[in-house]
């Protein structure tokens, strides 16, 4: 009985890992591609449709383009409190299951994803452009979307649970 | 309620959009200054050109062989590779001038 159980929990532990590896790989992935296509000048500026470009752009500071320093003092500061919020839903996602521990797990492995651009290249790769007429989007990256689709998901359950 | 602000707060903090506008305005380009290039004469064709030498043909040493050394090769004759020793060994000319040299 005790073993099964810990032989489930042992799979559930490795799917989790997985999962978010897997988010974390199609991040690296294509950063990789748009670093590699704009190494001969440094920059990189593609159209693919009328709606979408891939413009490479570095971002120092968090969402739309916020506290971005120059000085490394708070620069790390920030860094290591992104750290420490991603520990924090790591904490809080071993107590939720389903839907919303899904939904934790692609926040943490798209966090885990910019945090890494943030060590490594001292700031996050931003190359998704959206665009309509002459209205642009924020320029975001594929750790973007799946953070922002794992919140969007737990912001649902929640409005859902209030309803019940 | 908390708990939605608690999200809000974790996509803002996580997640990394930039400003399209710094991407169009160019911003991330370093700026060179124009008034540093220093501009180069165009090119233009040295006096005389017309007059100088045309260059001889150079033998190509790695592929040139002898004829001797091909007959030798095809006939397998004794006579001709002593010819070529023969024509090897240095004249009595040449012998004195080693002579004096050494």
């Amino acid at each position: 009985m005790f073993e099964t159980f810990k032989l489930n929990y042992k799979k559930k532990v490795l799917f989790e890992i997985f999962f978010v590896f897997l988010i974390f790989a199609i991040d690296r992935v294509s950063k990789s591609i748009i670093l590699h296509l704009s190494k001969i000048t440094g920059e990189f500026e593609m159209t693919l449709t009328s709606y979408l470009n891939l413009s490479l752009i570095w971002n120092r500071g968090i969402a739309f383009g916020l506290f971005s320093f120059e000085t490394n003092l708070y620069y790390n500061l920030i860094s290591f409190l992104i750290g420490a919020i991603i520990l924090l839903i790591i904490i809080i996602s071993k107590k939720s299951k389903g839907v919303e521990k899904i939904s934790f797990l692609m926040i943490i492995g798209g966090a885990l994803g910019n945090l890494f651009d943030r060590f490594y290249y001292k700031s996050v790769i931003d190359f998704i452009d959206f665009s309509f007429q002459n209205f642009h989007w924020f320029i975001f990256n594929v750790s973007d979307i799946f953070i922002s689709l794992g919140v969007i998901i737990l912001i649902l359950l929640e409005f859902k649970k209030k309803n019940e | 309620m908390n708990k939605i602000y608690f999200l809000f707060f974790i996509a803002l903090m996580l997640s990394s959009c930039q400003s399209a506008k710094d991407a169009l305005t160019l911003k991330k380009k370093p700026s060179g200054d124009e008034f540093l290039v220093e501009k180069k004469n165009p090119l233009v064709m040295p006096p005389n050109y017309g007059k100088l030498p045309m260059p001889e043909e150079k033998k190509d040493d790695e592929n040139f062989i002898d004829e001797n050394e091909i007959q030798v090769i095809i006939t397998n004759d004794s006579n001709v590779s002593s010819k070529i020793k023969k024509s090897t060994e240095p004249t009595s000319l040449e012998k004195s001038i080693l002579e004096k040299i050494q």
